[in-house]
């Protein structure tokens, strides 16, 4: 009956063993312990002899198993299967053949098992002998270390629960980290580790080991790893054990708030004290400390603001990105549209830009630098004649003043810093003696996450859709997202926006209400449209590596990402897939030259179909348009459009008695022929009222008679109600459309369209019963014909009007769609 | 059958039988002879009947065969000679193996032994190799801070592994003894208890009779003490507080050379270094003294006049010395560096030419707290100087 079995699997080690053997037998106040040495199919006579010959001298504490060489993982579990038949065994500890025991190791377990009953197996501290070396295990347990980086040597004390749970160690990994997947196996189980702080195992380490091998095979080995444990790596599992683990931020509020955290929603409250004692501790012991790499200095009105917004995280995220380049970021509100734009790293010798931020970001190590200079007065005048300083500026709509600047928080802080007797000391008086464990967490975590770091709050529970756009204007591919996030939204889909792109947000405030979050990244890089041609349309630059991981890391929290024509993102999506996340394209129109080459983001997307789960189309022509043109039929998703906002100030519509009133609305461009409209307009001038609005694009002036002046481009509901309520007629003589938002809206208003009969136009108006189509030969007289027609036939007006009017909306059916196919 | 073959020894009588793979031989003549020599191996066994182990017994051939370790089996007849032979044959390989794992326990001590002297041998190397021939380190200096935790038990996880530790310091609030033991948080203690006498509150040494050797493990202090012990500044580490209290001791922890005996080192008594990391930040005039992590030095550069002054205030020789600064000149051009006792006196110059090392040296006749003034000269404010740190050399009686 022993309480703790040790195991020694033996291969090729006669001589070393009897080192291994020896220390297990002369351990001091041990509990019930017995050795099982397995004979792992050793070949030389010398093992057999020396197994024997223990075996024969302690018959009462050794068990000999011989069995065919099968490798380690076969010889541990072989010498498990043995060890559980004891129904008084509480754990195993697994000691190599050229390793050994310090003679207090057996009591120390013991002591081990009764104090701490929460850890599934204890770690040792890595005591090397034969090329020495004293390393840290790296201290408290972490899931997300795990995955980074084998901390739990093989000479771990297991319990016996482990094993009752089914785990075993896997043959598969005959070449090595056989004991990192089995750490991560019993972490799959819900096991956690804990290290053992004291020195007990004496490993040795020679030139050439089984080890050595295996890290000189490192990829090969920890790509079969990443395979077998995707429930960690290819999850969002390792960010969340991150997040949790290893807080990114520091923040310290000018009003007296201190937390730490990933996400600034919910990280930990501590006190002053806590926080200064925490940054002291991470001087001393940066490798083992949890503390946050980045300090945030805020107003709470900022963060009210920039919460309300739901541009919180995201704006965290820009500031920790920026911390990579600059030693400080300040983020500025200031009143305007909703954007964020991150400035030209800038010197501010005056220190006038550091008082006039509303958040401050400090990296640690940076503040710890400044710390050494030794004096307040040193310290402030450091950070600010040599600290360039990268402003990021988001527009909101009417931010509140602050009350404090966080410049004095900072100022607190460091004066709290300096004050402490803990600054007194020089931290490599308290260094740990043990050299610091090697820990490329980053790494693995950027590894995992499509390269890039995962967004600071876990998605949380439901479904997760992120709808990835390089503008976000008050355009139709715009209301269409919205249209359908906000359908999503209402059968309990939780939708994100990722601005990637612009600056300028130039959107209504409810365009954003269908959003959880919404991310803005801007840098021009990610509008280059320069990149090589498919189906003669230019594709989009690929981002540099760090851009495209600032992009991809925080879509790693999505279950779908939806890519409106954000053409960079098209360079991530293997990244993406790689990670079980399934990508959609949306796609609207395909346009036309002014020679009449077919041109647009659809022509690319076909480039790209492979990566895509589903294309979805506007309309069923477009469909049928990439079909032909290779992608198959079970990938594409047509979803029609319906009215692009919902209506908040219509009223019922009177029959038009007068002269009926003939509207345009669009930008003023070769596409919407805003000429045509003029022609038309000049043609019947005196018999109908006509009336413009829309915008000039840059490139596109048009000359309006001054009867027909143009109005401003409407860019609300309330304007868009009262625009279609000021008409009866909207006309459209386009060169080319994909399905027009504007189309069913007007009918939506009781307004009869006349639209040339392009695109997918004839999917929403049938001719003479929703709608007049127009022969796009001869667009001009066609319409005038047709005007003339139907200021004759008043009933035909508003039969037609009627008819358009009682068409079904299709975004909740296009949400059900949605969901039923990709989620 | 060749020389190798196992013999058994057999009376006359049972000569008829046979034993596969062994020999058989007469044991008679050796009965006979009172002066018996057996050439080459020993007999596997002697197989004897009731009469010849009789005459065997009481005759010269027993001293032999007893010499020799040989079994002596009574038989009968014929037929018992297999199963004896066979139990001999076991008996013997058994035997064999034990001895075999006896010997093989053997080597494996001496040769964990030999690895532990290698490592510390190799350390040795390295100390001498690498310092400029300290006898002790100051690894660690946690300098009192007017707090105390009251007498009694008292746990403190040491800083620095157990390899080369040789002794502490700790501060005694008033006179009495402590007992001090060097003691794993699990398992046997790394030296025998020490007692020490404190006769005046200060620091007070508890010195090893030589510094620890072996693999490097975690040392904890445990200390019974008639007197209140003094405190350090708290730090971030909670770990590192004593027990119970919130802050470390006020404590000092000296490295040797790891398992070598050396000369006595009472307090103020030994030649030790203290490191730049041990040292008290210095008074700056004329140019800059940047401390540097991770290389335990300081790193001095000049104003634009070429001079620099250091003072460093409050270096304790507990005994009359020779006090030395270790520099290396890692500028353009030849400096010249001193060291005094006070801003006036700048005591022996040294002249360090580009990319050397030396020490400026001060005798300080009288114990007690002394400043240091160190002084730079260089041609211009080129000059990049390191200061490892200060030799305390004891001088006369």
């Amino acid at each position: 009956m022993a309480r703790i079995a040790i195991i020694i699997p033996v291969w090729h080690h006669p001589v070393l063993l009897d080192e291994a053997v020896l220390s297990c037998l002369s351990q001091q106040d041990a509990p019930d312990f017995e050795v099982i040495l397995v004979n792992d199919g050793c070949d030389m006579a010398q093992t057999h002899q020396s197994l024997a010959g223990w075996r024969a001298a302690h018959p009462e504490k050794i068990t000999l198993l011989n069995q065919p060489n099968l490798g380690l993982s076969a010889a541990r579990n072989t010498g498990v299967e043995h060890a559980l038949k004891d129904p008084a065994l509480e754990a195993i500890y697994f000691l190599d053949a050229d390793n050994k025991l310090d003679p207090h190791a057996l009591a120390l377990f013991a002591t081990l098992l009764e104090s701490n009953s929460d850890a599934g197996w204890f770690y040792p501290q890595f005591d090397r002998f034969g090329i020495e070396a004293n390393i840290s295990n790296g201290g408290s347990w972490s899931l997300a270390r795990l995955a980074a980086d084998n901390f739990c040597d093989a000479g771990s004390l297991v319990r016996r629960a482990v094993f009752d749970s089914g785990l075993r160690f896997d043959p598969a990994f005959k070449a090595g980290l056989e004991d990192w997947d089995f750490w991560l196996g019993a972490a799959k189980n819900g096991f956690v580790g804990a290290p053992v702080m004291q020195a007990f195992l004496r490993y040795r380490k020679r030139p050439e080991s089984m080890i050595s091998a295996a890290h000189r095979q490192q990829g090969l080995l920890h790509e079969q790893l990443r395979q077998k444990h995707g429930w960690l790596y290819n999850s969002n599992r390792l960010a969340a054990a991150w997040n949790e683990e290893w807080p990114r931020f520091a923040l310290i509020g000018s009003d007296g708030h201190f937390a730490i955290g990933s996400d600034p929603e919910t990280a930990r409250a501590v006190s002053r004290e806590d926080m200064i004692a925490a940054i002291f501790a991470k001087r001393a012991n940066p490798a083992e400390s949890r503390f946050a790499p980045m300090l945030v200095f805020y107003t709470p009105e900022a963060l009210a603001d920039l919460r309300g917004a739901r541009l919180l995280e995201s704006c965290f995220y820009q500031l920790e990105g920026g911390l990579r380049q600059a030693p400080m970021l300040g983020l500025k509100l200031a009143d305007g549209p909703l954007g964020i734009r991150l400035g030209r790293k800038l010197r501010d010798e005056s220190g006038d830009m550091l008082m006039g931020c509303d958040v401050i970001a400090m990296s640690t190590h940076h503040l710890n630098a400044s710390l050494d200079r030794g004096e307040m007065e040193e310290i402030i005048r450091y950070m600010i004649e040599n600290v360039a300083l990268t402003p990021l500026e988001v527009h909101l709509p009417a931010p509140t003043p602050p009350q404090t600047p966080p410049l004095e928080a900072l100022m607190d802080l460091v004066g709290g810093l300096l004050l402490s007797p803990m600054a007194q000391v020089e931290p490599a008086q308290y260094a740990n003696w043990r050299a610091p464990a090697y820990s490329g967490l980053a790494g693995e975590v950027a590894l995992c996450n499509a390269g890039g770091r995962p967004a600071l709050a876990g998605a949380g529970p439901g479904a997760h859709v992120g709808f990835v756009i390089q503008v976000f204007r008050f355009g139709g591919v715009e209301k269409c997202l919205v249209a359908l996030a906000g359908a999503l939204k209402k059968q309990g889909v939780n939708c994100h926006l990722f601005i990637y792109g612009n600056d300028t947000v130039d959107a209504a405030q409810w365009m954003f209400a269908p959003f959880e979050k919404i991310w803005i990244l801007q840098d021009p890089a990610l509008r280059d449209w320069g990149g090589s041609r498919y189906l003669g349309t230019a594709e989009a630059v690929a981002p540099e590596r760090q851009l495209m991981g600032d992009m991809l890391g925080p879509l790693t929290g999505m279950d779908v990402v939806v890519n409106c024509g954000a053409g960079a993102l098209n360079h991530g999506q293997a990244l993406l897939r790689a990670r079980g996340i399934r990508l959609v394209a949306w796609e609207h129109i395909i346009e036309r030259t002014g020679y009449g080459r077919w041109l647009g983001t659809p022509l690319v997307v076909v480039g790209y179909e492979a990566g895509f789960d589903r294309i979805i189309t506007c309309s069923k022509q477009l469909a049928t348009r990439l079909a032909a043109l290779g992608v198959p039929r079970g990938k594409l998703l047509p979803l029609p459009n319906g009215p692009g906002y919902e209506s908040v100030a219509a009223k019922p519509r009177q029959p038009q008695k007068g002269r009926l009133r003939v509207g345009f609305l669009g930008r003023f461009d070769p596409q919407k022929q805003v000429q045509r409209f003029i022609e038309v307009a000049s043609a019947l001038r005196g018999r109908f009222d006509f009336s413009v609005h829309g915008s000039a694009v840059l490139g596109s002036r048009v000359d309006f008679p001054d009867w027909l002046p143009p109005g401003a481009p409407i860019k609300s509901r309330a304007g868009l109600d009262r625009f279609y309520a000021s008409i009866d007629l909207l006309l459209m003589p386009s060169r080319d459309e994909g399905l027009p938002l504007t189309i069913l809206e007007a009918q939506r208003a009781g307004v009869v369209v006349l639209a040339s009969d392009v695109g997918a136009v004839n999917e929403a108006i049938i001719d003479g019963e929703t709608g007049i189509l127009l022969d796009p030969a001869q667009v001009v007289p066609a319409a005038i014909s047709a005007l003339e027609q139907l200021d004759a036939d008043r009933a035909a007006l508003a039969r037609i009007a009627k008819n358009a009017a009682g068409k079904a909306g299709h975004w909740p059916q296009n949400a059900a769609v949605f969901i039923e196919t990709l989620l | 059958m060749d020389d190798q073959t196992p013999i058994l020894l057999v009376s006359h009588s049972l000569l008829q039988g046979t034993v596969a793979g062994m020999r058989l031989c007469d044991i008679t003549p050796w009965l006979a002879d009172e002066n018996p020599v057996w050439p080459g191996l020993p007999p596997l066994a002697l197989l004897l009947d009731p009469k010849d182990m009789s005459t065997f017994a009481n005759g010269p051939m027993a001293a032999l065969i007893k010499a020799l370790a040989v079994p002596v089996l009574a038989a009968k007849t014929v037929h018992e000679l297999p199963p004896l032979a066979l139990k001999t044959a076991l008996d013997h390989r058994a035997q064999l193996r034990m001895e075999n794992t006896a010997l093989r326990s053997e080597n494996a001590l001496l040769r964990g032994d030999y690895m532990q002297l290698q490592q510390s041998f190799n350390q040795v190397e390295d100390f001498l190799n690498s310092s400029f021939a300290p006898k002790f380190t100051c690894a660690r200096a946690w300098e009192y801070a007017d707090q105390a935790l009251p007498a009694g038990r008292v746990q403190q996880r040491l800083p620095v592994g157990s390899a080369g530790l040789v002794a502490v310091d700790i501060w005694a609030m008033g006179p009495g003894k402590a007992e001090l033991r060097f003691t794993r948080p699990v398992g046997a203690d790394f030296a025998p208890s020490l007692i020490l006498e404190a006769h005046a509150p200060g620091w007070q040494r508890a010195l090893l009779t030589r510094p620890l050797a072996g693999l490097a493990g975690d040392v904890v202090l445990e200390i019974t003490s008639e007197f209140a012990l003094g405190l350090s500044l708290p730090t971030p580490l909670e770990t590192l507080h004593a027990a119970p209290a919130t802050a470390p001791l006020a404590l000092r922890v000296w490295q040797g050379l790891p398992g070598i005996r050396l000369p006595e080192m009472a307090s103020g008594k030994a030649r030790h270094i203290i490191p730049a990391s041990a040292l008290p930040e210095p008074e700056v005039k004329g140019g800059t003294a940047k401390r540097l992590r991770g290389r335990d030095a300081f790193s001095l550069h000049p104003g634009h006049d070429g001079r620099l002054e250091l003072v460093f205030r409050g270096i304790e020789v507990p005994m009359p010395a020779n006090i030395a600064a270790y520099a290396q000149n890692f500028g353009p051009e030849t400096v010249t560096l001193s060291l005094g006792p006070d801003a006036d006196s700048r005591g022996r110059k040294i002249y360090l030419p580009s990319e050397s090392h030396g020490q400026c040296d001060l005798d300080i006749p009288t114990p007690g707290t002394v400043d240091l003034y160190f002084s730079l000269r260089a041609p211009s404010p080129m000059a990049s100087v390191f200061i490892r740190g200060l030799e305390i050399c004891p001088v006369g009686g």
